[in-house]
Order: C-alpha cells, then structure tokens, then sequence
C-alpha cells in the first residue's frame, strides 16, 4: 500500500503514480469502495506539486479506475471500467508500452526477457 | 505587611524556583527503555525493531523538555516572580505577571509540544520518494469526541456572557466590573474561542504533516509519534477550555445571593476544573491508543462516503 516515486526516473511523476495505483487496483490490493488520500495530502507526502498527483488522479478517473465524489474524497470504483467502455485503451496500451520499452531499454534489458518479464506481471494481476 | 512576611515569600519564590528546575532536569534526562517499551506498546508498536524506536525515543524526549521548559516558564512567572516581588518591594505585584496564572502554564506546555513537533524533520531526501496510499483523517489519530468537546465547552464559555453581562443575575456596578474588567466574562469567552479554534486548526495541520513512508513500520512509528502530539496538544487546549468554563461558571457563582443555587454552581465550577485536570492528563497523555489506519488493518479497505 506504499506508492514509491523515482525522481531519477524518465518516466514522469504522474505516470509512475497512474501506473501503481491502477496495478494496486487490478490485483486486488487496492479494495473497491477504498478511499484515496487527497491530492494535498498525496502531493505532500511525496514533495511533489498538486498537479502532479491531480493529473494522476484525472487519468485514472478517465480510466475508470477511481471516480471522485467531490468534498467526500476519490473512491476506488467499484466495478472498474471495461474494455469497451474505453474507446482510447488501444492508445493507451500503445502509451504503456512505450515507456515500458523505454525502460527495459535504459535498463540493458534484453528485449525477449523484458517481453517475459512483462508477461509475468500480467499473469500475476490475472490470478 | 507584606514586609512583615518577607521570609515567607522568599521561601515560596525559592520552592517555585526549586520545582521548576527539578521539572527541567528531570525533563532532559533520556528515557527510560521501560518507558518506551510502555509508549510501543501503547501504540501498538510491538514488535517493532529497536532501531526503528530510537528516533522515537529522541523525539519523545525532545518534546518532553519543550513541553516541560514550556509549562515551567510561565509557571516560574506566575508563581516565583510575584513572590519574589513581594518579598523584596511589598504587595501587590505588577499587573502582567497576574496574567501568568495555571491557563499559562498549559499555554506554555502546549506551546512546547508544537515546537517539538515542529522542530521534528521528515525529511524526503533521496531518489526514491515514498508514500502510503491511506487518507489520513483526524479521527484516526484523536477521539472525535475531545474536539466535539472542546467546541462545546467554548461554546458554553460564550452563551454565559450574556448571563453575567446583561441578566437578570448581575447587579449593575458589577456588570460593569464584569464586562470591562480584564478578567471578565467577555475576555474568558474570547480566551476560549480562539483557544478551540486555534488548538483545533493546529491539530488538523500536525495530522497533514508530510508523511514520508519508507515502509510499513516506519509509517507505524511515525504515526504513533504524530498521534502523541495530537493528543498533547489537544489534551492541553480542552484543559485551557475547561478551565475557562469554570472562571466563567465561578463569575456566576459570585453574582448569585446564596443558598443551595449558588452551592450547586460553585461545584459546577470546581467540576469544571477537575474535568480540565482530567482532560490533561487523560486526553493528553493516553495509556493506550493505536492509530486506526495502521496498515495491516485499514488499507485498502472500503472507505466511508
């Protein structure tokens, strides 16, 4: 339940927050109905600007991942979004991957065990 | 006759001195491990490493001697100053040192407790930055009822202004002396007031504190200490409350005739000040509190609309 943030990372802030917090989500960590900590709170713990952890936030809502209640705070949804409920997730997908490769690349990574690697983490959040 | 009883005030000033010095040093002297064993445990911090405990231990010995030199300086004002003043130039003492009376000293104390605080660091150094997805609400760290408690006590502060100021209660000359007096109802509503409000506003602000979370246990830890001082501070602020309550249901009490109305107000009034000691040192210094969104219990759980 701890989010981590790489200052060093290529990856922008906000992305790394999306990608954890979605993941939290998808593999059960993060229960439907659970509550969020404010963007102020989120955004100080980290030393990070307000935006930053707003932008996040805004695309997970565009997800269908989370869904604001305004003065009573950011809920996880409690049925997340489908597939085609989404007519950008193929843009997003192409996205993902995109900073995925990124990294494996910055990381040396050799291109087949960054593919099973990945393959592995998606038959992880499955189970 | 003042003069008369020099030695007698000389002897007071010297014994406040002695007290509030014994305080310091006692203060500053580390804790001892059975004390923060007791802290741990209280906090539901069992089984926490010990090298996760020594930052806490300095810190909570830090915040006892802020909060211990806090409450000692006005103490030390208000009692010793004036004694010491009488035994050498005669009664009465100067006029501000009647404003350092026991609503000081808990002033003083919890000025200490947001300087040790606040003089506590988290620091977020390094390229790995972390945080735990969990609201931080100040329910968790505080019962909802000492601030409900608080709002209610000023509140009574204020609704007896009118009483004494223009009801039937107060004769006029004395209606004068309450209202424009610097002790009067009106300047203790106010004390009240602003003490809730601002005591309130400083523990919601200790709760949004930024919370650096390595991991799990240095997020227990961390909020254990926070909770410490929430308490503290919230501890001291309804004890500055309620006993300004018991000024104001004492000032009713004097402008009563007598008989059994006025006994039952008068012990009213004394209620108040043994709920302000209550307050104090139960609200202050809890035996047993764990925060309620302590991880392994609370994450990830739904949340209440």
């Amino acid at each position: 339940m701890i989010l981590h943030l790489r200052t060093d990372s290529p990856v922008p802030p906000y992305e790394q927050l999306r990608a954890q917090v979605a993941t939290m989500v998808a593999s059960g960590v993060l229960a439907p109905g659970a509550r969020l900590p404010t963007i102020r709170q989120l955004a100080s713990d980290l030393g990070v600007a307000g935006g930053t952890v707003s932008r996040a936030y805004r695309e997970l809502e565009r997800d269908g991942v989370i869904t604001g209640r305004g003065r009573h705070g950011t809920f996880v949804r409690e049925r997340p979004a489908t597939a085609a409920h989404r007519p950008d997730l193929g843009a997003r997908l192409e996205e993902a991957a995109r900073w995925f490769a990124v990294q494996a690349s910055q990381l040396g990574a050799d291109p087949s065990i960054a593919l099973d690697r990945a393959r592995h983490a998606l038959d992880a959040i499955a189970r | 006759m003042a003069r008369d009883l020099w030695w007698a005030f000389a002897a007071l000033a010297v014994a406040c001195l002695w007290l509030a010095v014994a305080a310091v040093l006692a203060a500053r002297r580390p804790l001892e491990p059975a004390a923060l064993a007791a802290w741990a445990s209280g906090h539901g911090l069992e089984g926490v490493a010990d090298r996760r405990l020594e930052p806490a231990a300095r810190y909570l010995r830090r915040s006892r001697l802020s909060r211990t030199v806090g409450g000692a300086v006005p103490f030390v004002a208000g009692t010793a100053t004036p004694a010491l003043w009488a035994a050498t130039r005669g009664l009465p003492a100067p006029w501000p040192l009647a404003l350092f009376g026991a609503r000081s000293w808990l002033a003083g104390y919890l000025a200490g407790v947001l300087v040790a605080e606040y003089r506590w660091a988290r620091p977020r150094t390094g390229v790995v930055r972390s945080a735990a997805l969990v609201p931080r609400r100040l329910g968790d760290y505080l019962p909802v009822r000492v601030v409900a408690g608080m709002r209610l006590a000023a509140l009574a502060t204020v609704a007896l202004v009118p009483l004494l100021a223009w009801g039937p209660l107060t004769p006029a000359p004395v209606r004068e002396l309450v209202v424009g007096g610097r002790g009067g109802a009106l300047a203790t509503a106010a004390l009240a007031v602003a003490v809730a409000a601002a005591v309130e506003l400083a523990v919601r602000r200790l709760v949004g504190r930024p919370q650096p979370a390595a991991d799990p246990e240095a997020l227990a830890v961390d909020d254990a200490l926070r909770s410490t001082s929430v308490h503290a501070v919230a501890g001291a602020g309804l004890a500055i409350v309620l006993l300004s309550l018991s000024v104001q249901v004492g000032l009713v009490a004097a402008n009563l005739g007598g008989g059994p109305g006025r006994t039952a107000v008068v012990a009213l009034s004394w209620a108040c000040a043994a709920a302000a000691l209550a307050a104090w040192i139960r609200v202050g210094h809890p035996r047993r509190w764990t925060v309620r969104r302590v991880l392994a219990r609370d994450a990830g759980r739904p949340g209440r609309a």
